[in-house]
């Protein structure tokens, strides 16, 4: 996978866990638990207010029993639970939440206890209350019962039973409403009564005693439950409730805020990635177009492919055939430049033995007129001979001069020296003409191909032809083997080996040797060239063989000369070898085979 | 019978060498050298020869390369090369590092060379005196800066000749005592102002961009080196350096040039006695230094004008252009008079 790809994924993941964040920001708040925490909280605020009714109702003996004040508990209980269960996520992040939630159960608790205190309060107070009715009843009938064993009337017993009837109103009355005065009122009789107890006969007496007993019972306990009631009812747990509302609001309002703003990155972000995806598809779309456009393209190119096949194949033609003329002419312009040097170079070397020829020639020309004077004074001589003596004295002058031009001659040297000027002349004319000669063994012009040739003799003349580049420069070391007869074409053998010798002159910067082997074993004649020049490196030594590749300046060679070499040793059936080392030397070998069967259809194209 | 003065030839082919002493042995003490190191050893010991003729293609030491170390060697002797096929490089060598008198062509003429020695002995005797003073200067390239310093200081020297000549000279001339410019003749806007700023305001310099605006820049001005073109406006200017040279040798030429003949630069130095030879683009160090030297020269050939003498030059052959001749001297004769030649 390529690092783009890694990037692009690794960039769309993130894209998309930000958006998985929003998406669980915004849905961290659920409105079914708020609902819920609400409704409880709302329960509990009504179940409280009914309790507090319910024990007011007690207090108030509306009710017959104290079921309303002990029942809701279990109810509480369950909404406590419920509450502080929805509740503990939020409590844990909310400290006033918590100090609410905290003070709410205390209360809870606090009540609680209370209203267990009021149970067993209220039960003493309660039997009495049921029991003063009976008891007083009891008394009355006992009074009455009593007062009809006594014949007369006894006052003392009418006004104990009405003092009776009239303390268990009174005791009713302030089991509705403790009045203090009431109270004491109650107080006073209860007092009169234990006093006046002695003064009823003992039955009487037991039954006032049980009347007194039961209505200060509830005479002292009804404050006392009224008091726990109250402190029942004015417990905080309606303004806990409001308490807990209100912080639970504030922290669901802070959410809630959260939610929001969570909500509009949400959208904003969302937005962003549906305004990418919009663009990614308008390229999608812009590419597909592309594509259609191209594909279109395809199809026309496609019909119209086979038509241009067939023009491309005939331009192919024709630029191979116009290749082919210009490979032949730039053969021909290397053949040009060979020829071109070895002219140079035979000019050259014809120029010097011409240039004292024609000097001492010019020389020996300059002295004949003397040379010839001296022969005439000769062939006068004969009729001198004939003449009268006065005239033999001429003769004898005649002698003189002719011994003293002599003399002369042999003295200057002249004679010695024209014969060596003729001598060097010859000598000059042979060298020329063996530099013809030479010349003529190297082209071989006058035969294409020759028979039974001396390889040893067609390097001799290739070193001929290149004296000019290798003099004064150049030790050229010749270690000639035996070798067979070949049959070969002179003229392209020879400019493969002036090639290389040129070339290895080329490689030796100021002087240097130039090895010529030949040796042949049972297949193949070997001609290795092998100089100590700057050799060849090795990057480019694969290339060299390949045409127009050279080290040259640009008009300085076609880097046609070893391809061209490569290609006549290819055709004589041969093979031309590389050996190199930087600063040590390089050395080629070419092989031809000694029996061949040379290609000639493909020579001539080469020549 | 008189003493005869002494010619040393070198060359690797000894056929060579047996042909120039058989041609001038009956006029002069013929030695000859088969190398170059062998030529030097005998011109130590032998500082009265006249002429030295070499080949160029020798083992170890090219002729220009010989020709260079004898002039420090023996720079009364005159230098003569013997060239057949010889490249371009070696050729402008001779010139340049050589001051080669003549260059004759391989295979030569007999009357030809005679003449030439001859020509050569007579001025190697006649400046023996002279020569010495030429050997003073110096072949190693200054630096830039000092170029400058010394071009400076060879004006000075050159105004000093100038006015040693205004008094001790029989025609004395006003316009002597002037410092002479230099004058360019090329269209190619190139090569004065690189020449400017080499110069550096010390020496004025002429801009000829034609021929006839240099033969008119001759007549006006005081010109002490020319550097030309070979071709000018399309016009063959070798020709106009040839006849001013032969009119005018005091004249010191170098030639800057991006057109190269083997044949031109001969014919230069043995018609027109060229002092410098250079090619394009320009190397603006060897400019300054061949400005330097040429201004150095100029200066001695006016403290001793027969030194002129070795600069002699050859009748020039086919005139290509007769009535630039008669221009030229016509307006030549006007700076003569003026030179007070």
């Amino acid at each position: 996978m390529s690092l783009r790809s890694l990037t692009n994924l690794m960039l769309g993941l993130i894209m998309i866990g930000i958006l998985v964040f929003l998406y669980t920001k915004v849905q961290s708040l659920n409105v079914e638990d708020h609902y819920q925490i609400t409704d409880t909280l709302r329960q509990h605020s009504s179940l409280n207010f009914r309790w507090n009714e319910d024990v007011l109702k007690t207090k108030l003996s509306l009710s017959s029993n104290y079921d309303g004040v002990t029942s809701p508990l279990v109810t509480l209980r369950s909404l406590q639970t419920k509450l502080t269960d929805k509740l503990s996520n939020l409590i844990v992040e909310s400290a006033p939440l918590k100090a609410s939630v905290d003070s709410y159960n205390k209360s809870i608790e606090e009540k609680n206890k209370l209203i267990e205190q009021f149970k067993g309060q209220n039960a003493i107070f309660d039997n009495s209350l049921r029991y003063i009715s009976t008891a007083v009843d009891d008394l009355i009938t006992e009074v009455e019962v009593q007062s009809a064993n006594t014949t007369k009337s006894n006052p003392a017993f009418v006004a104990l039973k009405n003092t009776a009837q009239t303390l268990l109103r009174e005791l009713l009355e302030y089991n509705q409403v403790a009045q203090t005065d009431l109270a004491g009122s109650i107080n006073k009789r209860l007092i009169a009564f234990e006093n006046q107890k002695i003064l009823y006969p003992d039955i009487i007496s037991n039954k006032l005693d049980t009347v007194i007993r039961h209505a200060s019972v509830i005479l002292k306990r009804k404050p006392e439950i009224d008091a726990l009631l109250a402190t029942i009812v004015g417990l905080p747990i309606a303004s806990s409730i409001e308490n807990i509302e209100n912080t639970y609001t504030a922290v669901y309002d802070g959410r809630l805020r959260d939610k929001d703003f969570y909500f509009t990155i949400l959208i904003a972000y969302a937005s962003g990635l549906l305004f990418l995806i919009a663009l990614i598809g308008y390229r999608l779309r812009n590419s597909y177009r592309e594509l259609n456009v191209v594909n279109k393209q395809l199809t026309v190119a496609n019909e119209t492919l086979e038509d241009r096949v067939v023009q491309r194949t005939k331009e192919l033609s024709n630029a191979y055939n116009e290749l082919k003329q210009s490979q032949a002419q730039l053969i021909q312009s290397e053949k040009m430049a060979s020829l071109g040097q070895m002219v140079a170079g035979v000019a050259h070397e014809i120029n010097t033995p011409l240039a004292y020829c024609h000097s001492n020639i010019d020389l020996v020309k300059e002295q004949l007129p003397e040379i010839i004077g001296l022969f005439k004074e000769f062939a006068n001589f004969p009729s001198l001979l004939d003449a009268p003596t006065a005239e033999q004295q001429n003769l004898k002058e005649g002698i003189v001069t002719i011994q003293d031009a002599i003399l002369t001659f042999e003295r200057e040297g002249s004679f010695d020296e024209i014969n060596l000027l003729l001598e060097g002349s010859l000598s000059g004319l042979d060298q020329i003409s063996d530099m013809v000669k030479s010349l003529k063994d190297f082209s071989r012009l006058d035969q294409h191909k020759v028979e039974n040739f001396d390889l040893n003799r067609g390097l001799d003349s290739v070193l001929v032809i290149a004296n000019n580049v290798l003099k004064n420069k150049v030790e050229v070391i010749k270690e000639y083997g035996q070798l067979p007869k070949i049959s070969y074409s002179p003229s392209q053998l020879n400019q493969v080996f002036l090639n290389l010798i040129v070339n290895a002159s080329q490689a030796i910067e100021n002087s240097g040797i130039i090895r010529l082997r030949t040796l042949a074993d049972h297949h193949f004649v070997n001609v290795i060239v092998e100089d100590n020049g700057k050799g060849i490196p090795e990057d480019i030594l694969p290339r060299i063989f390949d045409p127009f590749f050279t080290t040259k300046e640009i008009g300085k060679g076609t880097g046609l000369g070893l391809s061209i070499a490569y290609k006549i040793v290819q055709q004589h059936g041969g093979k031309i070898t590389v050996h190199s080392e930087v600063n040590k030397g390089t050395q080629f070998t070419v092989s031809i085979p000694i029996s061949q069967r040379m290609d000639l259809q493909n020579l001539e194209v080469a020549a | 019978m008189n003493k005869k003065e002494k010619v040393l030839c070198v060359d690797d082919e000894i056929q060579i060498l047996i042909s120039l002493r058989a041609l001038l042995r009956s006029k002069y003490e013929i030695l000859i050298a088969t190398s170059g190191e062998e030529a030097l050893e005998i011109l130590r010991k032998e500082p009265s020869i006249r002429v030295l003729i070499s080949d160029q293609r020798m083992p170890k030491m090219l002729g220009a390369e010989l020709l260079r170390e004898a002039k420090k060697v023996a720079p009364g002797t005159m230098r003569l090369l013997l060239t057949g096929y010889s490249d371009l490089q070696s050729i402008i060598d001779s010139i340049n590092e050589g001051e080669v008198f003549r260059f004759i062509n391989k295979p030569w003429n007999n009357q030809e060379i005679r003449f030439i020695v001859d020509l050569a002995v007579n001025v190697a005797i006649e400046t023996e005196q002279a020569a010495g003073s030429m050997a003073d200067e110096s072949l190693t390239h200054p630096t830039q800066e000092e170029s400058f310093d010394l071009v400076q200081g060879q004006l000075d020297q050159q105004e000093t000749a100038a006015s040693t000549i205004a008094t001790s000279d029989h025609q004395p001339s006003k316009e002597a005592t002037r410092t002479a410019g230099i004058m360019v003749v090329d269209d190619d806007e190139g090569v004065a102002s690189t020449l400017m700023e080499i110069l550096n305001n010390t020496v004025p310099v002429y801009k000829a961009k034609t021929i006839n605006e240099a033969i008119d820049l001759l007549s006006n001005q005081q010109i002490s080196v020319i550097i030309s073109e070979t071709l000018v406006d399309s016009e063959d200017a070798t020709e106009f350096i040839k006849i001013l040279k032969q009119n005018y040798p005091s004249i010191i030429t170098i030639i800057l040039t991006q057109y190269h003949s083997a044949d031109t630069m001969i014919s230069l130095i043995n018609q027109g006695q060229i002092y410098r030879y250079s090619y394009k683009p320009i190397q603006k160090n060897q400019l300054s230094y061949y400005i330097r030297s040429a201004l150095t020269r100029h200066g001695t050939n006016l403290r001793k004008p027969e030194l002129l003498k070795r600069h002699q030059v050859e009748e020039i052959k086919d005139v290509k252009n007769p009535s630039l001749v008669g221009k030229l001297i016509g307006g030549l004769k006007s700076l003569r008079s003026k030179m007070g030649f």
